[in-house]
């Protein structure tokens, strides 16, 4: 049992930076391969071909194959887990990997482990076996038959595979994460909220390491289906008739993805000789719907921007590139209206035009892409949707600094994040 | 960044919605009576189920939604959600927070899972996969498939809902860590207040488990008790006979405030929160940590966390579900944090009254710890019978005790290995 620090000698004033990177989505899996798959053009938006979606026409950015971890997991929960763990799993171990994190270089009670999490839904192959058995003789579900013995097809641990928290925990078991840690769900903010919580541990010397990030939902017939009818997505004939993949003009697409970042005291990542790839500077959060149910209201939107710029001590002339959360009227109104005064625009790019809505995964792969991406300016004009918010031409390449970040949820939700570059390079 | 003094954070409402009680006064009395709340379930078909009870709360505890002419948002209100309506609607009202103006500065933190998928909406979808192949284009197509069973499923859609009813527009956050949600639902807003983010947080956990797709997975990991004398007796936390947790239904809400701002608005102060612990086992999905390691680090993350040594706890609320497991690992983390004084400090179990209200049972058991310590009263662990040579520490037995305490723990260990522990104090100026 490790001694009980001294908690009034947590340093309150510690910066806290990010020394590792890791991402998996539709354009490749690390980050490097998503940062070359952006700058060439490439879209992660296609038809779909995880499961037959028939006739369907609805297009996504899948994460086509995602590494595989070998882990002591049981292949049915693994199963039942899905994408969900493939995908926190490979973008964990690149992260602590570029962070030059080996195993048992931390104490596992000192490191910190963080995660939005995306949606779980079921997979018809889990069902189907208890139903079939359960079926009377005019097709319909006999409850008796169901009750008494199809319900015993149901692989037991079928049912818990279904909490958001189960791949988490897998992961934090794979990689022998024992400090504190928190599972937050299912949107773009929580993957904020995360990074957030991981770096109030960190500043209060709870945690000596912590990893933060996001996990999309998994594209599957019921994810497509709440998007549906959510309204996110347009009918599939009008997505379709889009054209091109790369054409897609969806309100929104869904991607998949997972992105964690390794973040460390300043004090902490020095001594031990850390790449420093950015100091974390600032957050703000927020909540209000807009009238019509879908988005974040602007007025949320600009209170997160506006409260991240406050507590990093930044006036908006400071923030070199947005990285877009949604592709919402409400955000880009916000956004114009902090920064359109400014006589430099920052660059704007919104990732989720090639890659997809991924949910808690989206801001994490916007920093990780923010973060290794030193030429953005430069990229292709469709992560580049909108004009500057001032009107006139944005900074250069060599400009993007300060990063600021938005998470949006479809609850209301809003979380913005502001990072800073420093010198270290990507590994 | 800038970030300012830790604040002190107070607890200026709270409020229940349990088994035993439609708000947390009568919970409370209840509790204190050694009522159980554990019976036959009626709520969905359990024959055949080697378990059949449970923790349900009658629908007349519940409270109407609140009428601001959003009578549409019940249709897209789990059960739990409706819950916790009726727990933060006691909360909110103890804390006076109608009377805040800067909504902009009051968040909401909830531990909650979502509502599950019923047999029905199984069925349903069988139907859209009826060859092993989904029928995505019906599947899609409105009317097919209501999205409110969608939208009941969303743990956050909760957590907004209870935003737009109480007005509440600063941070919102859900948090779905199994057991361990609502405890750490309110260590994340104490933690927002502390650095200044907000000046009031609702926080607590629901859930409403009592449906066949809820009770299954436990009933098939073997989770739940199955043999019991009578239901009232199957929660048996620490007692030798114990063989399962009972599952219950629930809700339970702290208003959370900084102390500047609960006495500059002159708000009632019912207790601080001190400190916060997590932890992960890092072991096995389903098993904890055979030394207590995941435990033993949330009790001591929290007490570090309250500035506090082990020699200043005087009560812990146990997590206490009367699982074999949980109960011998719990007992042997209490003992390597307190030592020699653990066989001197009561710890009780509330579940053995209410049942294991899984992401509720962190929220309920904090308010209930607050108000045994303004009233200075330890609960009774009820249908303790038969000691249990491995669970030797003093459980308030059957019987509540008074007793003057001032500093209590509250655990909570989630399926999957995560664990959190809250350390609440009497208030003191």
């Amino acid at each position: 049992m490790k001694a009980i620090p001294d908690s009034s000698s947590s340093p309150l004033t510690d910066r806290i930076v990010i020394t590792g990177l890791g991402a998996v989505c539709s354009l490749g899996n690390s980050v490097m391969e998503i940062g070359r798959g952006l700058r060439s053009g490439k879209s992660g938006i296609e038809e779909i071909t995880d499961f037959d979606a028939g006739e369907s026409g609805f297009l996504a950015a899948q994460a086509k194959n995602p590494p595989a971890i070998k882990t002591d997991i049981h292949p049915q929960l693994a199963r039942s887990m899905g994408k969900h763990l493939s995908l926190l799993l490979a973008s964990t171990e690149e992260a602590l990997c570029s962070a030059g994190i080996r195993p048992a270089m931390f104490d596992p009670q000192d490191m910190g482990f963080f995660a939005g999490m995306g949606m779980v839904d079921y997979h018809v192959e889990d069902l189907l076996p208890a139903v079939l058995k359960s079926l009377s003789r005019g097709g319909d579900l006999d409850y008796d038959k169901f009750f008494f013995s199809g319900c015993q097809e149901i692989y037991p641990l079928w049912p818990l595979g279904m909490l958001n928290n189960v791949a988490f925990c897998q992961a934090a078991i794979h990689f022998g994460l024992r400090g504190e840690n928190c599972v937050f769900s299912p949107h773009g903010d929580a993957g904020i909220q995360a990074v957030a919580e991981a770096v109030k541990v960190l500043e209060e010397g709870k945690a000596k390491v912590a990893l933060a990030g996001g996990v999309s939902e998994e594209i599957s017939p019921l994810s497509l289906a709440r998007a549906r009818l959510k309204g996110l997505l347009r009918p599939p004939e009008r997505q379709s008739g889009a054209g091109s993949p790369k054409g897609a003009t969806a309100e929104i697409v869904l991607g998949e993805g997972g992105a964690m970042l390794v973040l460390e005291p300043m004090s902490g990542a020095v001594d031990r000789g850390a790449n420093i790839l950015a100091r974390v500077v600032g957050f703000g959060f927020s909540c209000e719907k807009d009238h019509r149910g879908r988005f974040a209201s602007e007025r949320a939107i600009f209170s997160a921007i506006e409260g991240a710029l406050s507590q990093a001590e930044l006036d908006p002339t400071r923030i070199d590139l947005i990285m877009l959360g949604s592709l919402s009227q409400n955000e880009l109104e916000a956004v114009r209206k902090i920064f359109g005064m400014a006589l430099e625009a920052p660059i704007m790019v919104a990732t989720a035009k090639t890659l997809g809505e991924a949910f808690a995964a989206g801001p994490i792969l916007n920093t990780a892409i923010g973060l290794s991406s030193p030429d953005l300016a430069a990229s292709p004009q469709d992560i580049r949707p909108y004009p500057p918010p001032g009107g006139g031409a944005p900074r250069g390449p060599s400009n993007t600094g300060r990063v600021l970040i938005n998470g949006i949820s479809y609850e209301g939700r809003c979380a913005s994040m502001i990072v800073e570059k420093t010198a270290g390079e990507i590994k | 960044m800038v970030y300012h003094t830790r604040k002190r954070v107070v607890v200026t409402g709270y409020g229940m919605v349990t088994p035993i009680g439609k708000d947390s006064r009568e919970t409370f009395e209840n509790a204190r009576n050694g009522v159980s709340g554990i019976d036959f379930i009626s709520s969905f078909e359990t024959e055949g189920l080697p378990c059949r009870i449970g923790g349900q709360v009658d629908d007349s505890r519940l409270n109407a939604l609140p009428a601001k002419g959003l009578q549409g948002i019940e249709k897209c209100s789990s059960r739990g959600l409706k819950l916790m309506i009726s727990a933060v609607s006691e909360a909110v009202a103890a804390a006076r927070l109608d009377l805040v103006e800067d909504r902009d500065r009051i968040g909401v933190s909830l531990g909650y899972h979502g509502e599950n998928p019923s047999v029905e909406d199984m069925i349903l979808l069988y139907r859209y996969s009826g060859k092993e192949v989904w029928d995505v284009s019906g599947l899609t197509k409105n009317g097919v498939y209501s999205f409110f069973n969608f939208f009941r499923r969303k743990p956050d859609v909760a957590t907004s809902i209870l935003s737009i009813l109480f007005d509440c527009r600063g941070s919102n956050l859900t948090i779905v860590s199994a057991c361990a949600a609502g405890s750490q639902a309110i260590g994340e807003a104490a933690g927002i207040i502390r650095e200044g983010k907000a000046d009031v947080m609702i926080a607590g956990g629901c859930e409403s488990n009592l449906n066949f797709s809820g009770f299954v997975g436990f009933v098939l990991i073997r989770a739940l008790s199955e043999r019991y004398s009578s239901p009232e007796k199957a929660s048996r936390p620490f007692d030798r006979k114990r063989n399962g947790f009972v599952m219950s239904e629930g809700a339970g809400t702290l208003v959370l405030e900084s102390l500047d701002h609960a006495l500059e608005r002159k708000a009632p102060i019912f207790a601080e929160v001190l400190g916060y612990g997590s932890s992960g086992d890092a072991f096995r999905i389903t098993d904890m940590h055979p030394k207590g390691d995941g435990a033993a680090f949330a009790m001591q993350g929290a007490i570090a966390d309250a500035g506090l040594t082990c020699a200043d706890i005087e009560y812990i609320n146990a997590h206490g579900t009367s699982t074999l497991q949980n109960d011998q690992i719990e007992t042997l983390a209490i003992k390597r944090i307190l030592g020699e004084r653990a066989k001197k400090i009561p710890v009780s179990s509330n579940k053995s009254m209410i049942g294991h209200t899984i992401a509720a049972a962190g929220a309920i058991e904090a308010g209930l710890t607050i108000i045994g310590m303004n009233r200075s009263v330890l609960l009774p662990t009820i249908n303790y019978e038969f000691a249990d040579p491995k669970c030797d520490l003093d459980y308030v037995p059957n019987r509540a005790r008074e007793m003057e305490h001032g500093i209590a723990l509250s655990n909570s260990f989630g399926f999957g290995g995560q664990n959190a522990c809250l350390c609440l104090g009497k208030f003191r100026q």
